[in-house]
């Protein structure tokens, strides 16, 4: 299969926007165990609830099985990726607008780089791929 | 019944769930920039200043109004793209293209598989439209669009607006038919994917094509032969019953006469053995006659070289030379008759037309085909008619054996025919 580089592109970002994730999680989850330090946001609002980090790794793991059905050229994996981009785009929006309100610029920037990684995968994913026409 | 595309599946709830989502997304992407773009400094100082932030009333609006213009290109993108990866995708391109084909090797008879096959397509790939065109078998230099059309099959009916596709049906640089289909939605194109689907798809019904119509051509031709072959017995048959029996009947007769009237009236018994005698002269001739219809006599008698040169004509003004293999392989009869025939149908056109001095026969042996050269140094006919009868019988006797046959002139002057035969089958 010969894979285009716009598909490695979204793959890449997909695995890396997938691993953040997990790692977010990961740090949500634990955070109600051994008291993981708050961002700035979690003083405020008294940090995120348990199942908010639960889902977040779900959708951490949807992310990465999406990204595999990209590589594999599936159908499902385009569909995944869909699916998993808009949620996570919905959350982004609020962290960065969030962040931004709160001064937290350094946060709001890495929120930026991340819807930006976000609404790029979904491009890439949506734009036709180029070929010869047939003669 | 006839096929159309359901309105409502499980694809078409799932392609319009993720259009909305994505459109729910990109709205709410512009109002979190409408805010960040125009509302952060507010924003900020109310934060500073531990006072509630309440978004302006015109923010709603504004943000609908500089939306407005975007949400219909937008929409009309994302539904072709989505569409496209929803229908046009898909993750077994040879599962569709085996089951068109399982379905072209059970095929028993165009009018019943095709339009299955036509369809299985439309089913397989969620197209409003497909249809099949086949050819009909007259030329072999047929260009796509522009041959006589035997058949066509169609499923469903084209969308207005929707992009069509025409893929050639070709074996062997041979158009044998066309396979149309329409795009899924009206200003839709279809993917990449479901091109690549449609020309596997268009190779394997040409191939089935092809295979039937050498079935249809296999079985014409052995009805051809079983009538050349019948007519043949039938001509047989009547020169037999036409000619010699009443001939052998009458000496059968003259025969009894005969014998009554030796005793009685020898001079009238001299005068029926006579006849008897002219009769049976006229037997033997129609006798010679028919066998030499059946096979040349000479090739039996003297081979073919020896019968070839004897077909040279006494007081012909032309030297005719004939030149072979030393060791020539055993010939199957029947390409010794076509080689002969063809050697005095040449000949015979050069004693009647070419004012010649000389004419060459040459017969040489290849690897896989042999050659028969003959060639002459008198009159180069500016224009050789290849609907003339001999040169017509010719190439069909080179063509009833697999080989082939041209005609045409020979430079500096004269006429030269080349006939190939292939050695590797069993005429």
């Amino acid at each position: 299969m010969v894979r285009s580089k716009a598909l490695l592109t979204a793959v890449v970002l997909q695995v890396i926007i997938g691993l953040f994730n997990i790692a977010t999680a990961l740090r949500i989850l634990a955070s109600g165990i051994n008291g993981a330090p708050a961002l700035v946001g979690d003083a405020q609002t008294e940090g995120p609830p348990f199942w908010a980090g639960v889902m977040f790794l779900i959708l951490a793991i949807a992310t990465l099985f999406s990204a595999y059905g990209l590589w594999a050229g599936q159908k499902w994996g385009k569909i995944v990726t869909i699916v998993t981009g808009v949620i996570l785009i919905v959350f982004c929006l609020g962290d960065l607008v969030g962040a931004a309100s709160l001064g937290s610029y350094a946060y709001a920037g890495v929120s930026g780089i991340y819807l930006v990684m976000l609404l790029t995968v979904q491009y890439l994913v949506l734009r036709r791929e180029r070929k010869p026409a047939l003669a | 019944m006839p096929w159309q595309p359901s309105k409502l599946t499980l694809d078409s709830v799932l392609s319009h769930l993720l259009l909305y989502m994505l459109l729910a997304c990109y709205a709410l992407l512009f109002y979190a920039g409408v805010i960040l773009v125009l509302l952060i400094p507010g924003l900020v100082h109310s934060h500073a200043n531990d006072i509630a932030f309440a978004p302006p009333w015109w923010l709603i609006p504004l943000t609908l109004v500089a939306m407005a213009p975007t949400i219909i290109p937008l929409y009309r993108w994302l539904r072709g793209r989505i569409n496209e990866i929803i229908y046009g995708e898909h993750d077994d391109p040879y599962a569709l293209i085996s089951e068109i084909n399982a379905q072209l090797l059970a095929m028993s008879s165009s009018p019943t598989t095709l339009p299955a096959v036509t369809t299985t397509i439309a089913r397989a790939l969620h197209l409003p439209y497909v249809a099949l065109v086949v050819y009909s078998n007259q030329n072999n230099d047929q260009e796509v669009g522009s041959a006589q059309t035997a058949a066509r099959y169609e499923a469903g009916a084209p969308l207005p607006r929707a992009e069509s596709m025409t893929l050639p049906l070709l074996y062997l640089g041979k158009a044998l038919g066309e396979l149309t289909v329409s795009a899924r939605h009206a200003n839709e194109s279809l993917s990449n994917s479901d091109r690549e689907v449609l020309e596997g798809a268009a190779q394997q019904i040409a191939i089935a094509l092809q295979v039937e119509q050498l079935a249809a051509d296999l079985q014409a031709s052995r009805a051809r032969l079983v009538i050349g072959r019948e007519e043949e017995r039938r001509r047989i048959r009547n020169d037999l019953h036409d000619g010699l029996g009443p001939t052998l009947s009458s000496m059968q007769l003259q025969l009894g006469t005969l014998r009554n009237l030796i005793r009685q009236e020898p001079e009238k018994a001299e005068a029926i053995a006579a006849e008897l005698r002219t009769d049976l002269r006229q037997a033997t001739a129609e006798i010679r006659q028919l066998v030499y219809d059946l096979r040349p006599p000479l090739l039996d008698e003297l081979g073919l070289i020896e019968a070839i040169k004897s077909l040279c004509p006494e007081g012909a003004p032309f030297t005719l030379t004939v030149s072979a293999p030393e060791s020539m392989p055993a010939m199957p009869a029947a390409l010794e008759v076509a080689l002969y025939r063809i050697a005095g149908e040449a000949i015979h056109n050069v004693v009647r037309h070419a004012q010649a001095t000389r004419c060459t026969v040459d017969l040489s042996l290849g690897a896989e085909a042999l050659t028969l050269h003959i060639r002459d140094n008198g009159l180069s006919q500016p224009t050789l008619t290849p609907t003339g009868v001999g040169i017509r019988s010719m190439q069909e006797r080179a063509a009833e054996l697999g080989g082939t046959l041209t005609v045409q002139p020979a430079p500096p002057g004269g006429v030269e025919v080349l006939a190939h035969f292939p050695l590797n089958r069993d005429p």
